[in-house]
């Protein structure tokens, strides 16, 4: 069988655990993609195939032996290059720690190997995860998967990519201003930014600790629905990791979207959108009101300063982890992560502190007004045309910082508020790149966002992989 | 300059305090400008929940904890 990148995570589970094909007939044909990917789109920064096959052999010889499969048994994926892996080098997307090699395992890995999931490597990144747009002047650029001239997004781009190209079934990102959704929008997959405190960072490379979230990238929302079931939950090893137990997400997809309320924001959202992005939203919400969604108009409080508010607090906390590096090894940065990383300089701590103390009003403020009016609220993912790595890169002026500020304009004020938020496909623009739409719901309302995305999917299809 | 914009002279001063390395003033200028419209939004946000009569010093500061009390029912 060769089309193995083409088939979704759940088919290929299902197939794995029904003895259909075996583990390392899997993985050596998404190793394969994986090498083409990474020549068409430097979404990997390693790839591990020899690691990858033994592991899939062990797969293979546990099911072979009648031992209890998880979820994810003998499936290949593979994460930001941010994780804990014991005595294994982690790079952060830099140069500044080249010989790192943790301990122990992130909590998110454990979770997955434990369901039986195999890595194929370690995926691209923004250097420190500061960046939204896929450059990396330490590693090279990680490219779009549809047009390696436009950007990958980010800070997660590796995953974005990896994924769009079937490269690698699901992969985990951080989302700290729109770090999972920026790639996955930009890719044509599904991206989720949960709830913070729903997935355990233990293990994982902080950015802005009060702020930080991880997050899967599929192509398929039942895979998210799948991959999240497994991750999510308690880890005593994070202090801001909540106790509730996480429900059923698969199930949630079966109950539609009939009755369910989606509010379309009077304000904030639409009025920064091309008319490109507006028309292939319009088609979602008639998707959804055929669907059986009610669609109703919200106001919603004025979300523009939050993603700034937001800025305050990673700005801040940034520097301060960065700190000690800034001072023996500032040169091993690259200039811009490097001027970045160093902003925090320049934020008061009172400002810093007023920035986090706002949170509680402005979030109780933003879910009595919107979700007493609606179950979902439904905004553009990113409100421009995917632009050009060229247009985004050092130097690119004036035009580039309004881009930029653009691309996390609907994404930041949900990691300011820690608000799930979801990204999914929306079609495609004039020059055949994705266009995706976001919905965003109460705190842990992740199965809600689950059946929308599910309800959307259905009336347009998942993105095939991408043939190359 | 905007009023919430530090000088560079003053990242510089700041650098010096904490040890981070700054090269020039021009980066200390680019330091100071990336972080003022963080700054004029944190002080613009402060206006507006005073003026529906919220009290900063009487805000729960735990995150997770307003998520949890504001969530979905749990199933």
């Amino acid at each position: 069988m060769s089309d193995f990148f083409a088939m979704t995570l759940a088919r290929v589970a299902a197939g794995l655990r029904a003895g259909e094909f075996s583990s390392v007939e899997v993985t050596r044909a998404v190793l394969e993609r994986a090498q083409r990917a990474q020549q068409r789109s430097n979404c990997f920064l390693e790839i591990d195939a020899q690691g990858a096959l033994a592991a899939a052999t062990a797969a293979d010889a546990a099911r072979a032996r009648g031992e209890p499969l998880g979820p994810l048994h003998g499936v290949p994926l593979a994460h930001k290059d941010m994780f804990a892996r014991a005595g294994r080098t982690v790079s952060y997307g830099s140069r500044v720690r080249p010989r790192h090699a943790p301990a122990a395992r992130a909590a998110v890995l454990e979770r997955l190997a434990r369901a039986g999931a195999i890595e194929l490597g370690t995926l691209a990144m923004a250097e420190f995860a500061l960046g939204a747009t896929g450059h990396n002047a330490a590693f090279g650029d990680c490219r779009n998967a549809h047009d390696p001239a436009y950007i990958a997004g980010g800070s997660s781009s590796g995953s974005g990519v990896a994924v769009a190209l079937g490269a690698a079934y699901a992969s985990i990102g951080s989302d700290t201003g729109g770090s999972v959704r920026i790639p996955a929008a930009a890719n044509g997959c599904v991206g989720l930014k949960p709830t913070f405190g729903l997935i355990p960072r233990t293990g994982s490379m902080p950015l802005a600790p009060s702020i930080d979230v991880l997050g899967p990238v599929t192509r398929d929302v039942a895979d998210l629905a799948l991959v999240l079931q497994v991750i999510a939950g308690f880890d005593a090893g994070d202090r801001q990791s909540s106790r509730r137990t996480p429900p059923d997400y698969a199930g949630a997809l079966a109950q539609g979207v009939r009755g369910l309320r989606v509010g379309i924001p009077r304000s904030g959202f639409f009025e920064v959108a091309t008319d490109e992005v507006r028309s292939a939203l319009d088609r979602c919400v008639r998707d959804l009101r055929a669907a059986g969604a009610v669609i109703v108009e919200v106001e919603v409080p004025n979300v523009a300063p939050m993603a700034e508010l937001s800025r305050a607090i990673v700005y801040a906390e940034a520097t301060g982890l960065h700190a000690s590096w800034l001072r023996a090894r500032a040169d091993r940065y690259t200039p811009q992560v490097r001027v970045r990383a160093s902003t925090g300089l320049a934020i008061p701590a009172p400002i810093y502190f007023e920035a986090l103390q706002l949170r509680q009003p402005l979030l109780e403020r933003f879910v009595t007004t919107v979700f007493s009016r609606c179950d979902v609220l439904h905004t553009p993912l990113l409100p421009i045309s995917l632009p050009r790595r060229d247009e985004t890169d050092v130097g690119g002026g004036a035009r580039m910082w309004d881009i930029l500020a653009k691309l996390v304009h609907c994404t930041a004020p949900f990691n300011y508020l820690g608000l799930p938020a979801i990204a999914v496909p929306a079609g495609r623009d004039g020059k055949g790149l994705p266009i995706a739409a976001q919905y965003v719901a109460r705190p842990f309302g992740e199965s809600t966002l689950l059946r929308v995305a599910a309800a959307q999917q259905q009336a347009q299809p998942p993105f095939a992989p991408i043939d190359f | 300059m905007n009023p919430e914009t530090l000088s560079a002279q003053a990242v510089l001063e700041l650098a010096r305090v904490t040890g981070v390395a700054v090269d020039d003033e021009a980066m200390a200028a680019r330091i100071a400008a990336g972080a003022a419209n963080a700054v004029a939004a944190v002080r613009d946000a402060l206006v507006d929940v005073q003026a529906i009569g919220v009290e900063l010093f009487d805000a729960h500061a735990d995150h997770l904890a307003t998520l949890e009390r504001l969530a979905e029912p749990e199933a």
